[in-house]
């Protein structure tokens, strides 16, 4: 796809930008701070969290920032009251269903209650050996864990270093 | 399409089963809402239903008569969308289930006015932040429901009585010595 120089209108500043960058990337990179919760850089957008809504003119609906890209000559408007009420309302809701007991998805899944994040983390960064020692200051007796947790973490990281990584 | 509610209820589908009073017809399914009785005359067609709160949705009418109760209708379709929700965003997710639980507060005499003020402010949050339409219609049945029949639940919370007795929690046995 050809990216094209286009210019939008971010709360009254004309801003020269691309049209392969979503609204969110704009506004941060010209130090507008629009507030967001699932957007990463390193993934796809997803668009879920609902805090990034901005108004664009012309639109009825709040957009979500993080997952629209603009077009030349759009004006969108970031601090409204609309925004700011409905980004309050999705973080109220949001911790409504939060007591300060988060815990990732597989850390709830595991049965053997070992720290996966942890370790899978490590293994992604090529740290086999501190891996190895957190996995140990749990478990002694790897084959055991190995039968036990294997099978979720399959999915996630490749098996063949985790059976290199056996003593 | 064209013909008024009360022609297509009353002469078509032959009015209300043993002589009871019309109360109501819920449109569009879970994604509609309840027209009431005042509503009678409007005419079948996508511009005036979209007016009254409710949707044609595929032209499905559900006719109600006076023993339904429109709090217990309300929690029936929420609970249907609640369920169906994928997840993924928030006000979908969380803000159905969020109202669900004021509903069932309220149809078990639990509710208060405050509540009644949270619930309308949640479906319009859920209205203009969900992704996607079932979000964003959900809260239809509790809109229309709170707009055309707000003292139904008003009896709900302050004299903790349901005017249908359809509400369970809100029905009260009571041994009449006098008469046994």
């Amino acid at each position: 796809m050809d990216v094209s120089l286009i210019r939008v209108n971010i709360n009254n500043r004309e801003i020269a930008a691309t049209d392969d960058k979503t609204i969110l990337q704009i506004a941060l990179e010209n130090g507008i701070d629009i507030p967001n919760l699932c957007y990463s850089q390193k993934t796809k957008p997803y668009g879920s969290c609902g805090l990034c809504v901005v108004e664009v003119e012309g639109n009825p609906k709040l957009v979500r920032a993080c997952s629209t890209f603009p077009y030349d000559g759009m004006i969108i408007k970031t601090n409204t009251k609309r925004t700011i009420a409905a980004r309050k309302t999705a973080l109220e809701l949001l911790s409504s269903d939060h007591r300060g007991d988060c815990r990732p998805p597989c850390v709830n899944a595991c049965p053997a209650h070992t720290d996966c994040q942890g370790y899978v983390g490590l293994i992604a960064n090529g740290q086999y050996d501190e891996a190895i020692k957190l996995v140990k200051r749990l478990y002694l007796c790897l084959q055991a864990l190995v039968e036990f947790v294997l099978i979720p973490v399959k999915a996630n990281v490749g098996v063949v270093k985790w059976i290199n990584l056996l003593p | 399409m064209g013909m008024t509610l009360r022609e297509v209820i009353y002469d078509i589908g032959g009015g209300i089963k043993e002589d009871k009073e019309f109360k109501a017809v819920q449109m569009g399914g879970p994604s509609g809402g309840c027209i009431p009785k005042e509503l009678l005359d409007t005419p079948v067609d996508y511009e005036s239903i979209n007016s009254t709160g409710a949707i044609m949705g595929s032209g499905g009418m559900i006719v109600m008569d006076e023993t339904t109760c429109m709090v217990d209708i309300a929690r029936f379709f929420l609970d249907f969308t609640c369920k169906e929700s994928c997840g993924k965003c928030i006000y979908c997710r969380i803000g159905t289930q969020r109202m669900l639980e004021i509903l069932n507060n309220i149809s078990e005499g639990k509710g208060t006015i405050e509540d009644l003020e949270i619930l309308e402010e949640l479906c319009y949050s859920v209205k203009d932040g969900s992704l996607c339409g079932l979000g964003q219609t959900a809260p239809n049945p509790v809109l229309t429901t709170l707009k055309y029949f707000k003292e139904e639940y008003l009896s709900h919370i302050n004299d903790k009585k349901c005017p249908t007795k359809q509400c369970r929690s809100l029905l009260y046995y009571k041994i009449d010595s006098e008469n046994v």
